[in-house]
């Protein structure tokens, strides 16, 4: 090539690049793509990872060829004029704003950290630095955030939990942490020895312009080896569409595939075909056995005390038992408080308040919470005589605190209250409660070890008081309650780069009062009754590995060990049949004594999740968990209700087993901004709790002949679709599922449906959820969720006939009929927060329309008894109705502040 | 050993603590600023015609035996006339049960006189003249109870009332809550239902008055023209049977709630001018099997059952008849075999010293269930 022609290309090449830098399209004789096919090819060319924000590069085109370029040249290229600069971490690339990156590097030089005792100055040439990175605002960790040192070049990634080791020479080093969607840090550090440095870095809201902020790195879905895990960070929580009054975390997290509730409302959720008593909810380590206010209106989490949730719908970790279905655990904030920071928010139905603050900086933090709502206020000015000294409401309190005595010691304490209370003309009185604390305290032993010690309780309480409900001569108070007292310990451990062993012992004390029914007043006849107290040990062992096999494989194998004993004071009860094969008769009753072992169950439970990474983007997954449950809870109801109990696994009844197997695809497009996956689950349960027909739970000394043990299956396939980045995100989710359930007693009286299989309550065959929220400014923000689901199954009459003077119903088999189709569309408008930098308090206004097109879904069908006249004794008619809880739009407004 | 009614009382506490919180859901539904509301069902169900409904019952009284037949069609319920209705029993004897000409298509009464033996056991047997066979599984006819006390205590219940302008609204009313003991000399566990019936005597006057400015002497005195009427009320709308928990045998039931009787005689449908002479309580009772009584649970916990909006598990009602020609044929209804009694008990009451007796009077039970006597006394008041 002559120099002429030379001089010609690179004014062509530098006129085409002009193009490129204006925005444009280039001609370049080729084909123009768009940046994600540029990048694509660079990655695979190149064997790196490369990030960046889309939209930086929203509307402009590359010729093909770009790609083909040396890869530095290829990003000189791409980044042009945009003032965009590139930093090279690893193996990874990431696409920065250059005053980003420049502001950062100014800010580091100004500070230097020495770790490390003087005196072990000159002793070693290479010590360990340790630590963890974490969220600055929230304290969360960082998993999978970049330690580097570029003069050295060295570095390595936060693990799990987000503590790393790096080893590094002694001296003045430049450190620089890393992490997407973060703002990078660098620190000077003076390493003298060994020691231990934290990171805490920042997310780049209100820094660079349409940023997406991602709390977890983009391509978690595809590279973890867990499946059928979803999570939620407190700002995923606070977009979701509002509930009435508030935000409801339970609530949303039944918009996800594999999670469903029975109607409009109603407390607690089913996952993948499971009770709603077979979910695990953990708040700080602790179980809360009832999750509703006001009879599920709104659940007892206050959204502001959360820091993240997971659930675990398959694939649940050895180091969680206790139940079959699954697990959402939830976390309170904040590990770490810098500032003191007043959270609240106005609702429909109640506001609510949360502070934290730093006690001592850097040492002890402090955070507390609270809800309370204003129903009874607003019965009290209601014009209706039925309402005259009635009250309705609910508080609930959140409080944490965080000690650090030492860099690599924690003690957290957390307690939890809440109450409900409902009182109709003061003569009925119903009130519930949950109290929740725990202690815990992590402690970091040496490089690759770590120990944590927790103990918790946790209690549920219910009262009824009836004043004469039929008569002076019934009234009657009735109480109930479970205690749950726990002991955990737990090892983490590190060996090396690659295993994350985990190991732990959990001890479990469960005491159930059934019932305990007492006379009102002198008038009443009610006899004094209490049903036996129950008292259950649960004792487990787990040892869970979670490493990388090779490049493709990594995996999660674990293992648990459980125990269980049923102890007295206890009659046990053993029953037959009497000649007739239709009634229960007692055979024998034992006594045992005060911690005599009455029952006796256990078994392995193992536990393994497997990940083989197809490409960079897609990978195929596998779990399969057994589960054992020995704690039921005992509902007649399809709703769970606030007066349904929790019983004991005995003689009689057997602990629930369940197997769980799930296989799925997981695969990410356009540089991980849309995450796709389909899961395949199969669930095998054993010993599952039915109830005969007409049973009855309340006072009911012989309970278990009203119950059950039957066996059951569900199965289904998940299809997801998210958009995490970008002005327009959300999700589409489809479901087709089944489960079904079947008892196998040898008896009519122990059987339902003849022992065939029948739909268990939480069959939904078809469930679609599609999300999407677009950002029309940076301030302003509107969302829709629509949901579709088939019916639930329902027992209906299929004919009313007479026998005698009664009127009585034929009914059809067990869960034989559905009820109509629930679909509905809820949008919201948020104006959010304000965008400055210094801002002193920030706010965000949230308005909301539930129902916009006005479906009546049907929430349950019961029957009510028509009074006719108002003459005593005439005969009466019954009528089938179907209740349903939205009707009509109904729009709802929020109010949140910051300060 | 004696059972109190704790476990019944409960079956109606729950009942009354559903229906509360289906009210305190609608108010809490309606406070929150939603708008639940209900309405009348009518799903789609598979057909249930040519089903048939069996209401049969032999006692251990000759006037208490009947069978009566039923069967489906386009959801409503026709009498079936022309079967071949026998009942058997454990000693080979049969009883024949005819559809005669009483006015009641339907009914088959024993073609002779025919009472059940307490200690038997019997087996209903229906062939239709479609040629479906239908039979009973063998019910055992246990011997009577006996009522040992009946007495009352003053109380007040809560009713639900409608206003005429349609409007529901909950007010006390204060009666008498009626209580009896039972107890039977047999072994097994004391299983009973009553049926309960109100006899409400009392007095209208309608002698006309005079008019005193139109009086005059030469006019006939006006006569008295007063009414000595009764009429009859069923007194539970539920099916009023003990409960048993498991345990020993219970050979005797105490304060098992018969009833309320309040104090309000517009309750009872009487009009202003008429006052209220005495209340009499007819206590028709029946000795159950465990099957009956199994049944008959499974009919109260089915009446009690409403404004369950938790969608609780349906009471289905067991049935002891099938179809042999076609064993998948659903059938609905019951064979019982019971021992009855019938006893009658006057109410006197002296509310100043709080005295609440029941004294046991002459059968009233064939009375019809409303009538008059113009300026008689009846013979039973």
């Amino acid at each position: 090539m002559s120099l002429r022609q030379k001089i010609c290309l690179k004014i062509f090449l530098l006129l085409s690049l002009q193009m490129l830098y204006s925005g444009e399209a280039a001609i370049f004789g080729g084909t123009t793509v768009p940046i994600d096919e540029i990048i694509s090819v660079l990655e695979n060319e190149n064997d790196t990872r490369i990030f960046y924000n889309a939209e930086w590069f929203e509307g402009v085109t590359f010729d093909q060829s770009i790609a083909y370029l040396p890869l530095e040249q290829a990003l000189s290229s791409i980044i042009g004029e945009k003032l965009l600069t590139v930093l090279y971490v690893d193996a990874y690339i990431t696409i920065i704003p250059v005053e980003f990156s420049q502001n950062r590097y100014t800010q580091a030089d100004t500070l230097l950290i020495t770790v490390g005792s003087p005196s072990e100055f000159g002793r070693y040439n290479n010590v360990d630095l340790r630590g963890r990175v974490l969220d600055g605002s929230t304290g969360e960790t960082l998993p999978g955030a970049i330690i580097y040192s570029e003069s050295t070049g060295r570095g390595t990634t936060a693990n799990t939990d987000g503590s790393y080791t790096v080893n590094l020479p002694v001296g003045e080093l430049l450190v620089r942490v890393s992490f997407v969607g973060y703002e990078d840090q660098y620190r000077r550090v003076n390493l003298l020895g060994q020691g231990d440095l934290d990171f805490y870095l920042f997310e780049e809201t209100h820094r660079i312009d349409e940023v997406t902020i991602m709390a977890r790195r983009a391509e978690a879905n595809i590279s973890r080896t867990r499946m059928s895990v979803i999570s939620m960070d407190s700002r995923l929580l606070r977009e979701l569409p509002g509930n009435p009054g508030d935000q409801d975390i339970v609530r949303n997290m039944t918009l996800l595939p594999g999670v469903q509730n029975v109607g409009e409302f109603g407390e607690g959720f089913h996952v993948r075909g499971g009770g709603g008593g077979q979910n695990l909810i953990l708040v700080e380590d602790v179980p809360l056995f009832n999750s509703s206010h006001l009879f599920g209106l709104i659940s007892v989490i206050n959204p502001d005390m959360v820091s993240e949730m997971t659930l675990y719908k398959g694939g649940i970790p050895a180091k969680y038992g206790e139940r079959v279905s699954s697990v959402l655990d939830i976390r309170a904030k904040p590990d770490n408080v810098e500032d003191f920071k007043l959270i609240g928010g106005i609702g429909l139905l109640n506001s609510r308040l949360y502070l934290e603050t730093p006690v001592i900086d850097d040492k002890i933090s402090l955070s507390v919470g609270g809800r309370s709502s204003y129903s009874s206020w607003i019965i009290d000015r209601l014009p209706m005589e039925e309402m005259l000294s009635s009250s309705a409401g609910f508080y609930d309190l959140t409080s944490r605190l965080v000690m650090k005595p030492r860099p690599n010691s924690t003690i957290s304490l957390f307690g939890y209250y809440s109450y409900d209370d409902f009182s109709s003309a003061g003569v009925t009185n119903y009130n519930y409660s949950n109290t929740l604390t725990s202690i815990k305290w992590n402690r970091i032993i040496g490089e690759k070890l770590s120990f944590g010690l927790s103990g918790g309780l946790s209690n549920y309480d219910y009262n009824i008081r009836e004043r004469g409900p039929v008569s002076q001569m019934e009234s009657y108070s009735l109480n109930s309650s479970i205690d749950y007292h726990s002991l955990k310990s737990s090892l983490l451990w590190f060996p090396d780069g690659n295993h994350r062993v985990e190991s732990g012992i959990n001890l479990i004390g469960y005491g159930i009062t059934p019932g305990i029914l007492m006379p009102l007043d002198s008038l009443s006849l009610i006899q004094e009754s209490a049903i036996e107290r129950e008292q259950g040990l649960e004792m487990s062992l787990f040892l869970s590995d979670e490493f990388e096999i090779n490049e493709k494989f990594s995996t999660e194998i674990g293992l648990r060990y459980t125990r269980y004993l049923y102890l007295g004071p206890k009659n046990i009860n053993s029953y037959g049949l009497d000649e007739t094969g239709d009634n229960y008769i007692l055979e024998e009753s034992t006594f045992f004594d005060e911690n005599e072992v009455a029952a006796a169950y256990g078994g392995l439970e193992p536990r393994l999740s497997l990940r083989y990474s197809l490409t960079g983007n897609s990978s195929l997954k596998l779990s399969y968990t057994r589960n054992n449950q020995y704690v039921n809870l005992i509902s007649n109801t399809t709703v769970i209700t606030p007066s349904d109990l929790w019983k004991l696994s005995d003689h009689n009844l057997r602990p629930v087993i369940s197997d769980n197997y799930a296989v799925g695809y997981f695969r990410n497009f356009m540089e991980n901004s849309i995450e796709t996956s389909v899961e395949v689950y199969f669930k095998d349960l054993r010993n599952v709790i039915e109830y005969r027909e007409g049973a009855d739970i309340l006072m009911n000394h012989n309970i278990e002949t009203d119950l059950i043990n039957a066996r059951g299956y569900s199965y289904g396939i998940e299809f997801y679709a998210s958009k995490n980045s970008g002005r327009l995100t959300g999700w589409f989710s489809y479901t087709l599922s089944g489960s079904r359930i079947r008892t196998v007693g040898d008896s009519p009286v122990n059987q339902i449906n003849e022992n065939r299989f029948f739909p268990s309550n939480y069959d939904k065959p078809h469930e679609i959820v599609l999300n999407a929220a677009y950002n029309i400014s940076r301030r302003w923000r509107v969302s829709a969720t629509f949901n579709y689901s088939t019916g639930r199954p329902v027992t209906l009459p299929e004919m009313v006939f007479s026998h005698g003077d009664r009127q009585l119903v034929y009914y059809s088999d067990r869960n034989k009929y559905r009820l109509p189709a629930f679909h509905r569309l809820d949008i919201n408008i948020t104006r959010g927060e304000t965008l400055r930098l210094n801002k002193r308090r920030s706010g965000y206004w949230g308005v909301s329309l539930l129902n916009v097109y006005g479906r009546k879904n049907p929430y349950s069908v019961f029957y009510e008894r028509d009074p006719g006249t108002s003459r005593l004794y005439e005969r009466d008619s019954y009528n089938l109705y179907k209740l349903f809880i939205l009707d009509r739009p109904i729009p709802t407004v929020t109010y949140n502040f910051i300060f | 050993m004696e059972i109190y009614p704790k476990i019944l009382l409960s079956y109606k506490a729950r009942s009354i603590k559903i229906g509360r919180l289906f009210y305190w859901f609608i108010y809490l539904i309606t406070v929150s600023g939603l708008s639940a509301c209900k309405e009348v069902y009518y799903p789609e169900v598979d057909s249930m015609d040519n089903v048939i409904i069996v209401d049969g019952i032999v006692t251990d009284q000759s006037d208490r035996n009947v069978i009566k037949l039923k069967y489906y069609q386009d959801h409503t319920e026709y009498p079936l006339s022309d079967a071949t209705v026998y009942v058997t029993d454990d000693v080979d004897n049969v009883f024949l049960f005819v559809d005669n000409d009483s006015g009641k298509p339907g009914h088959y009464f024993p073609s002779e006189t025919f009472a059940g033996l307490p200690g038997r056991i019997y087996t209903l047997h229906i062939e239709t003249i479609d040629g479906e066979i239908y039979e009973s599984e063998p019910q055992k006819l246990l011997p009577a109870a006996k009522i040992e006390d009946v007495h009352g205590q003053y109380s007040v219940r809560e009713h639900i009332f409608k206003s005429y302008t349609g409007r529901h609204y909950r007010q006390e009313v204060p009666g008498i809550e009626v209580l009896v003991d039972l107890s039977t000399e047999e072994d097994d566990i004391l299983r009973f239902r009553i049926e309960p019936t109100l006899l409400l005597l009392y007095i209208r006057d309608e002698t006309e008055e005079e008019d005193e400015d139109e009086f005059d002497e030469d006019d006939e005195p006006i006569e008295a023209q007063i009414f000595y009427c009764w009429k009859k009320f069923r007194l539970n709308d539920e099916a009023n049977l003990n409960i048993h928990t498991f345990g020993e045998g219970f050979s005797s039931v105490n304060d098992h709630v018969l009833s309320f009787l309040p104090f309000s005689k517009f309750l009872y449908n009487l009009e202003r001018d008429e006052v209220i002479e005495k209340k009499i309580v007819i206590i028709r009772y029946y000795t159950l099997n465990s099957n009956s009584h199994r049944f008959y649970s499974e009919v109260y916990k089915q009446v009690v059952s409403e404004n369950k909006i938790f969608a609780p598990v349906v009471s289905q009602l067991p049935t002891n008849i099938r179809n042999i020609s076609n064993p998948k044929q659903p059938v609905a209804g019951f064979f019982e075999a019971s021992s009855t009694r019938s006893e009658t008990y006057v109410l006197f009451e002296i509310p100043e010293y709080s005295i609440i007796m029941f004294n046991r009077t002459w059968d009233l039970e064939h009375l019809p269930v409303s009538g008059e006597y113009l300026n008689e006394i009846p013979y039973f008041w």
